[in-house]
């Protein structure tokens, strides 16, 4: 059989095509962004398992544990939104948690990000989110669920943020547990909006930025949680759970916008 | 210079067609190639498994190095069993680790081959699959690994991995059942353990009176009913480390058993102050069969235990904040509450799997 230069292209031609397959075509220019979860109380470092900070109450506490589920990261760029649904746990103990990939960005030039702390009733049940052994020490108990309805899928915690604290220097020390979520049923997730503090291009580059929670702030702005007040164990307690939902509002920001 | 134009384009398509299938082949996953095989072996053939996950049950991570075959599982089986893994060939793993009392041990501390006494109490191996941390002080985070260490402990099967290596290699039987799992008939360490780890992957209970409840098959009796309401509100409490559907949280926490922590737990291997006296929360499947409890089994009866909870707390700086009734000793159950928290416990118990054939020596 005679070669002739037309077979020679058309082999050349699907042995470019052999090599297409092991890569991903790039045609839009999307961008990935990172998210990278930080803690501080009052704007410093936070570290855990010392009594070094005092709440608005004067009582000095520690910080031992924090785990929180944010959902439903939407990215803003002209009036336009781009979703991303689904949950993240962040616990300050997994090194791997403290940060989240959003791919696929869109080539654009954002302006804000906004996310859920905790699920929305509709997000909140438990084929929403992986089956693993961390997210299943989450669940909240259907006996603290909406006990109208047996039934319901009751979720998850929004929150486990669990330490000490000192009515005064020289007391023993006593629990507390800010553990939020669906009190009885209750929706007391929120959405945060946080614009970023310039425009983000993306155009195939990839961002990072932090999103810093302020631990103290939980505790304060617009109302102060005494620990003594409400005890250690407030998920059954609907009022806690509405304060800690009104003090959510401004524990969130957002530092570091950078272009890799 | 047409004519080396022309060369020069043939050459490129002879190149191109040499290289396709290399070009191609680079998209595949590379296949082994079995160094061991020869005339006198059958054809490598593991058959590979799927374990039967109860429904609900977290997904379980299987390390690429070491898929379930049945050939693994069944020479994993075969060497928990069998005492020529310690020093002087008396003791198998399953001489701690009981099957009839959930692969722990029912002596507080268990005795090793030279009649050394151990200082924590065996744990039960039952769902290990799901374990990222293994010890009571977490101190390995595989089971593979988990299983290097009580063959070399002194205080335990005292024996050398050189030693149990070369006994193995010299059994009539052995090589053979290790060629079939591994495709390999030179056994080293790494054989064996990942052998044993695959056998206790299978070790899974989710077939409790428990379980059945939950998918509406069977009624809790009225004091089981209130246990388990107890056990998932705020007053029992138990749910945080004793946490979905496998009972543990795989945390470590300081559970206020001592006001001066002796067994620094979590400490010895963290280094730090705040671990003191933290030890890995123990699943509470089969609870009513695998005591005595607590990390030195301090606590012969479930009676006890609860009694602990309820009345017993000592006050320490390391203590877990979930222990929130610290400021108080306990949470001060009621003679009911204590009784219902209890009938909840024992409906724990999964005889199917503590009478499992395929979990019980040949």
């Amino acid at each position: 059989m005679k070669w002739s230069r037309w077979t020679s292209l058309l082999l050349l031609l699907l042995g470019g095509m052999a090599f297409q397959a092991c890569h991903v075509v790039d045609s839009d220019k999307p961008g990935t962004l990172t998210l990278h979860f930080k803690h501080t109380v009052d704007d410093l470092q936070l570290h855990t398992d010392t009594f070094i900070y005092r709440a608005p109450t004067g009582y000095r506490y520690s910080v031992s544990n924090l785990r929180y589920i944010l959902s439903e990261f939407v990215l803003y760029k002209n009036g336009e939104s781009l979703l991303y649904n689904s949950g993240h746990l962040i616990d300050i103990r997994d090194t791997a948690s403290l940060a989240l990939k959003l791919n696929l960005v869109p080539e654009g030039s954002y302006d804000s990000i906004s996310f859920r702390f905790g699920l929305s009733a509709d997000n909140n049940h438990k084929s929403y989110l992986p089956n693993t052994v961390a997210y299943q020490s989450m669940y909240w108990p259907k006996q603290l669920g909406d006990t109208t309805d047996p039934l319901k899928d009751p979720g998850f915690h929004y929150m486990q943020y669990e330490g000490m604290y000192k009515t005064d220097d020289n007391a023993l020390p006593k629990p507390f547990n800010l553990h939020a979520g669906p009190t009885w049923g209750n929706d007391n997730s929120f959405v945060v909006t946080l614009p970023f503090p310039q425009k983000m291009h993306i155009k195939g580059n990839d961002w990072n930025v932090d999103i810093i929670m302020d631990l103290q702030e939980w505790l304060q702005n617009p109302h102060v949680f005494d620990f003594e007040y409400y005890g250690p164990a407030i998920m059954p307690n609907q009022a806690a759970q509405e304060i800690l939902r009104d003090n959510g509002s401004t524990v969130f920001r957002l530092a570091n916008l950078t272009d890799k | 210079m047409k004519r080396f134009i022309e060369a020069s384009f043939f050459g490129l398509i002879a190149l191109f067609l040499i290289s396709t299938p290399v070009l191609f082949s680079s998209c595949d996953k590379e296949e082994k190639v079995d160094p061991d095989q020869n005339d006198t072996l059958p054809p490598y053939k593991p058959t590979y498994v799927s374990l039967q996950i109860p429904e609900g049950f977290p997904i379980m991570e299987i390390p690429d190095d070491n898929p379930l075959t049945k050939e693994g599982i069944a020479l994993g089986k075969k060497l928990f069993f069998d005492p020529i893994l310690s020093g002087d060939s008396t003791q198998s793993c399953a001489d701690c680790h009981k099957p009839e009392h959930s692969f722990s041990d029912d002596r507080r501390f268990s005795l090793g081959i030279t009649g050394a006494i151990g200082t924590r109490q065996a744990p039960p191996i039952i769902n290990a699959g799901w374990m990222k941390k293994l010890f009571w002080d977490g101190r390995v985070s595989s089971l593979e690994e988990q299983a290097l260490h009580p063959v070399e402990n002194p205080d335990e099967m005292a024996a050398s991995w050189e030693e149990v290596v070369q006994r193995l290699q010299r059994h009539p039987t052995y090589p053979k059942l290790f060629y079939s799992a591994f495709g390999t008939t030179e056994i080293t360490r790494y054989h064996v353990v990942k052998a044993i780890a695959q056998f206790e992957r299978t070790l899974i209970s989710g077939n409790s009176r428990f379980d059945l409840a939950l998918q509406g098959k069977v009624f809790f009796t009225p004091l089981e009913q209130d246990g388990y309401d107890l056990f998932y509100s705020e007053r029992g409490d138990c749910f945080h480390c004793h946490s979905g559907l496998l009972f543990t949280d795989n945390a470590f926490h300081n559970n206020a058993l001592d006001s001066v922590p002796t067994d620094l737990g979590l400490e010895k291997i963290t280094g730090k102050r705040s671990d003191r006296g933290k030890f890995k929360t123990p699943t509470l499947r089969n609870i009513e069969h695998t005591a005595p409890y607590m990390h030195d089994g301090r606590f012969a009866t479930l009676e006890e235990v609860i009694d602990f909870y309820s009345e017993g707390l000592q006050y320490s700086p390391y203590a877990d904040p979930l222990m929130k009734a610290l400021p108080q000793g306990g949470k001060h159950f009621t003679p009911y509450e204590k009784k219902a928290l209890l009938a909840f416990l024992k409906t724990l118990t999964d005889t199917s799997f503590l009478n499992n054939p395929d979990f019980l020596p040949e």
